[in-house]
């Protein structure tokens, strides 16, 4: 196959810029191989295009489960997600301090504009899975618990499939099921 | 009727189109299409969904199906369903057998491609991430599928 030859597919499939059409016009006004093999493919488009759709079958209902699962969201979000994560929990901190002595009110921020559903799961909820909320249209999602003071571990969920570490922390651990947890020391500084 | 019953009843027609062209088989295509409606709804209820993004569900779907029958290598003309009905009647039209069964002889990469090309309305760029394939991949993918199609055609 000669590979000037694949802008051929791209004209029959409309994907060729304005210059490559140029080029195209060309190349069928200089050869008459090239002329005759793209009206041959034309021509096969036509059959390999015909017919198929017009017996659609009807398809069954499906009975949406209440709390759906979604897939993971691309690597690189759940990071750039993950900084941002850090950021504001590392100012919450700052609050979480100053309050009770025995429990303290800790806000969880995290932007992810394209989640649709985000939660998280800590020794605070009892490994509970906890949604966030969405706060409007902003990208933003949070959560405030209250949570005792002292030593937590916690993860966030994405999409209630991706577990997901705050990287910033610098103290987390591994579990006993191949995944990691930020440890936070609530009401004792970081 | 649920948004996502919406997107994916009016992507249907190409859904269907691309299996059919990629099993040979207007029963097999309409169950994957079924089991992918299926995972759609199950998956991806709450979230806007994209025609590539259908296009990927179907696709593992079929692959998935692939692996449940791994001696299943799309099927020769004789082991056609041969019983009346509407998607017989579709699947053994002349011209359209001809061309599926061309398209049976491509390996499956090359019958991939050029069925998601000639099924759908997405573009190289969107069929390259559906595929985990560079564009110009694609294109090359693309052309070298169609010119065997037409040697297997003219035999």
């Amino acid at each position: 196959m000669d590979s000037q030859d694949t802008i051929m597919s791209m004209f029959i499939d409309d994907e060729l810029s304005i210059d490559e059409k140029k080029v195209f016009v060309e190349r069928v006004h200089a050869s008459n191989r090239f002329k005759d093999e793209t009206i041959a493919l034309l021509d096969q488009e036509k059959e390999l295009r015909a017919g198929i759709t017009e017996e659609i079958p009807d398809l069954e209902r499906v009975i949406v489960p209440v709390r759906p699962h979604v897939p993971a969201i691309p690597r690189p979000l759940v990071i750039v997600a993950a900084a941002m994560v850090a950021a504001v929990l590392v100012l919450s901190f700052a609050l979480v301090i100053q309050l009770g002595p025995t429990d303290t009110s800790h806000r969880f921020v995290v932007y992810l504009p394209d989640a649709s559903r985000v939660d998280i799961a800590g020794s605070f909820t009892g490994w509970e899975k906890v949604p966030l909320r969405q706060q409007g249209g902003s990208g933003y999602w949070e959560i405030t618990l209250d949570i005792p003071l002292g030593e937590h571990r916690f993860t966030y969920v994405l999409e209630d499939d991706t577990r997901f570490v705050d990287p910033t922390v610098p103290t987390r651990e591994h579990d006993d099921f191949g995944g990691e947890n930020s440890i936070l020391l609530a009401g004792t500084g970081l | 009727m649920h948004p996502m019953e919406t997107i994916f009843e009016e992507n249907k027609g190409r859904l269907f189109s691309y299996l059919v062209r990629m099993t040979g088989d207007s029963d097999v295509a309409r169950d994957i299409l079924q089991e992918s409606f299926t995972r759609c709804m199950e998956r991806y209820t709450d979230r806007e969904v994209a025609p590539a993004l259908l296009f990927t569900i179907a696709r593992n779907v079929f692959i998935d199906h692939l692996r449940r029958n791994s001696r299943y290598t799309g099927l020769k003309d004789e082991e056609r369903d041969t019983r009346p009905g509407p998607e017989h009647a579709l699947v053994t039209r002349d011209r359209c057998a001809r061309v599926l069964a061309g398209l049976q002889r491509l390996n499956q990469d090359e019958r991939d491609v050029l069925s998601m090309v000639v099924s759908s309305s997405l573009s190289y760029a969107e069929i390259a991430e559906v595929m985990c394939l560079s564009v110009a991949n694609v294109k090359v993918k693309v052309h070298r599928a169609r010119l065997k199609l037409r040697d297997y055609l003219e035999e």
